[in-house]
């Protein structure tokens, strides 16, 4: 079991992290979900040692990361953020430096790096080197080489940022059979769609603070009757904008661009609303979506904006 | 253990495998040398070019020109009046040496006949007109000699002539020359291993600081977060740095030895005071590659001001030039950088033949700048992410 009790972080005046707590049991797949800039690396960086914490502690199993460092790195694989790797060395060069740096050596080590490779399917494509990989290769590489020690937990910190949507689906789909395996996963994005296809339980993060922790089901209760509307538009009016935010029925309202999408209790009085509203300032509507139960109208919910402001 | 070699193992093979690395740690010092040594040239094998007008063309002008051709300092070329003066006019020679007609006779009524005609550059100039004197002097003995000797026979003075002034091995030593010490304190390195040594020592620099550089890739390129992830210490991630330093510096200068050995004869002198001082030199260099990688933040700049640093310290550090030839201020603040010492350890155990005892002084000095250098360098390598 990982426990994160009351982990505190400041940089400068700035406080990235404030009194963050949460288990993760073994064998799950725990999500920290949040936009850029929510502290979720930092948080991830103080789990696994990278970063000291101003206050609070994590427990491995029981182990104290602030005590026990040496110890609860052998039980982590963490995929860092950045494509950490040797970009002139081939990937089964890589791969063998990192194991050996596990502890990794002889047939041991030779068998997991055939294995990690077969995980991440490069075996074909083993002996080029890293610069020469594609993004989505590159990536893949970098969570091969947080599990050369089969370690117990494996903490990811948004491992899937500008790849190809074919690299991505192959990560996604190997996270899920490592934690079906029993590997307990700690899995950082800011798209929600990963966390909602990977995780039971999530925790949303914000400004350095969780703001929501719950299974799923638990946290769409945050939406109970709610719906967040998306109105996509061929421009638009502070006018049309000053109306919309004047209504009684909407929650929340975030503008990006030429698309609007509010939070409301009332969808279908809203709606009406919207439209009626709309035709008299002259604002055209190309598209209006009703999103319901996903975690982007959590967040908006919670926090009046989008997971990708 | 496993994780210092692997550490060691991936910087060596990371270095080895950038064409220019190899290019800096071996091409150009060997090229620096074979150019600067070339073009300087040795200065205790070189000989000036000297033009002979001959227009006594007799037996005693030709045997002094043959007299002349032996001289260790000058290279002698014949050459027509009209010839010999374009060529030092154009100075494609350094001095004309003029035989003038009736040279023979003036030789026999011991007045001196030659004209010797050079510009002011020549500084050899007295050494060469002291030459001529001599040989002049020898050949109006042996024709006084000639003289006297056909009146008290009945020799033909011609004869006898010619017998007297032909060149033999006839060495005729003077002076028997003794060394007192065969560890003169002022002897100095040759042109030739002034270059090889001096362009080693920077382009040694140069890989270190290449190499230390590794430090901040490793940051740029994230993997130094994920060796801060793995189960090693930060002494061990700093002992492998430290040893993959050090063994790519001893890599490369051994190569540069046998080479510079093999290819410009250059002799480095003894073995275990030539491994103690190189040791020495070597640690010194990748403290100060360390102390620039912490105090800037990314490779370039490191490459920039490294690039500064080492080209300053070695014109101060006498690497292109000996020091014995800067005004004394800058032999004064030559003491403050690594170099100084370097080079005078060198010129000990190459020039003059010293051992490690003669210069464990040197050593110590430079185990001084290591251990400051690599103090403030470690100091500031920054170990969270």
């Amino acid at each position: 079991m990982l426990q994160v009790k009351e982990l505190r972080k400041r940089f400068g005046d700035r406080e990235a992290v404030s009194d963050i707590s949460f288990t993760v049991n073994k064998g799950e797949c725990f999500g920290l979900l949040g936009p850029n800039g929510a502290g979720k690396s930092t948080t991830i960086s103080m789990i696994s040692g990278l970063l000291s914490s101003d206050h609070g502690d994590v427990e491995i199993d029981g182990l104290s990361v602030k005590k026990n460092l040496m110890a609860v790195k052998k039980k982590m694989g963490v995929v860092p953020q950045e494509i950490a790797l040797y970009p002139t060395l081939s990937a089964k060069e890589n791969l063998y430096f990192w194991g050996r740096m596990y502890g990794l050596r002889g047939a041991m080590l030779k068998k997991r790096v055939d294995e990690v490779l077969e995980i991440v399917g490069l075996t074909d494509r083993a002996k080029e080197r890293i610069d020469q990989y594609s993004g989505g290769m590159k990536r893949r590489i970098n969570i091969g080489a947080a599990l050369l020690h089969q370690p117990a937990y494996l903490i990811m910190d948004e491992p899937t940022v500008g790849i190809d949507p074919q690299s991505r689906n192959h990560i996604l789909e190997t996270v899920k059979e490592l934690n079906k395996q029993g590997m307990t996963v700690i899995y950082t994005s800011h798209y929600m769609e990963e966390v909602e296809f990977l995780c039971e339980r999530i925790a949303i993060m914000d400004h350095g603070k969780m703001i929501a922790l719950g299974r799923k089901e638990e946290l769409y209760q945050y939406l109970v009757g709610g719906t967040s509307i998306r109105v996509v538009t061929a421009g638009i009016h502070e006018n049309w904008l000053a109306k919309l935010k004047e209504m009684a029925n909407v929650q929340n309202i975030v503008v990006q661009e030429d698309t609007v999408i509010l939070s409301t209790s009332n969808k279908q009085e809203l709606i009406h609303q919207v439209i009626a509203t709309a035709m008299d300032e002259k604002i055209e509507i190309q598209t209006l979506d009703i999103q319901e139960l996903n975690l982007e109208a959590v967040f908006l919910h919670l926090t009046g904006r989008s997971l990708r402001d | 253990m496993l994780q210092v070699v692997a550490l060691i193992w991936l910087e060596i093979k990371k270095l080895l495998r950038t064409p220019s690395s190899l290019v800096i740690m071996f091409v150009m010092p060997l090229l620096f040398t074979f150019i600067f040594g070339s073009f300087f040239g040795d200065v205790e094998n070189r000989k000036t070019q000297i033009t002979v007008v001959d227009q006594d063309q007799t037996m005693l002008s030709k045997a002094f020109i043959k007299r002349l051709s032996q001289d260790p300092i000058i290279e002698i070329k014949q050459a027509s009046r009209s010839v010999g003066e374009e060529d030092l006019k154009e100075k494609k020679t350094a001095g004309l040496i003029l035989i003038p007609e009736g040279f023979a006779e003036k030789i026999t009524t011991g007045s001196s006949p030659v004209i010797f005609r050079h510009g002011p550059e020549l500084t050899i100039a007295v050494s060469i007109r002291q030459t001529l004197d001599n040989t002049i002097s020898q050949l109006m003995m042996k024709v006084k000699a000639a003289n006297l000797w056909s009146v008290y026979s009945d020799g033909k003075k011609e004869e006898l002539l010619k017998q007297l002034i032909e060149p033999r091995n006839e060495s005729v030593v003077s002076v028997q020359s003794e060394q007192l010490s065969a560890n003169p304190k002022t002897k100095q390195l040759s042109q030739l291993s002034q270059q090889a040594v001096g362009f080693s020592i920077m382009f040694l620099m140069f890989m270190i600081l290449t190499a230390t550089g590794a430090i901040l890739q490793a940051r740029q390129i994230g993997v130094w977060s994920r060796l801060m992830l793995a189960p090693v210490t930060r002494l061990q991630i700093l002992l492998g740095y430290l040893f993959a330093f050090f063994l790519m510096g001893w890599l490369q200068f051994s190569i540069l030895m046998v080479l510079s050995s093999v290819l410009f004869g250059i002799e480095w002198g003894d073995l275990l005071g030539m491994i103690v001082l190189v040791s020495a030199v070597l640690l010194a260099v990748i403290g100060l590659g360390l102390l620039l990688a912490g105090i800037v933040k990314t490779v370039e700049q490191q490459s920039a001001i490294g690039t500064l640093v080492i080209v300053s310290t070695c014109m101060l550090g006498g690497i292109f030039w000996p020091l014995e030839v800067v005004p004394e201020l800058m032999q004064k603040v030559a003491q403050f950088v690594p170099q100084t010492w370097a080079m005078k350890g060198f010129t000990e155990l190459m020039a003059r033949g010293g051992t490690l005892g003669d210069i464990w002084e040197y050593v110590l000095i430079l185990l001084g700048f290591a251990v400051v250098f690599l103090g403030i360098g470690i100091s500031r390598i920054r170990f969270e992410a």
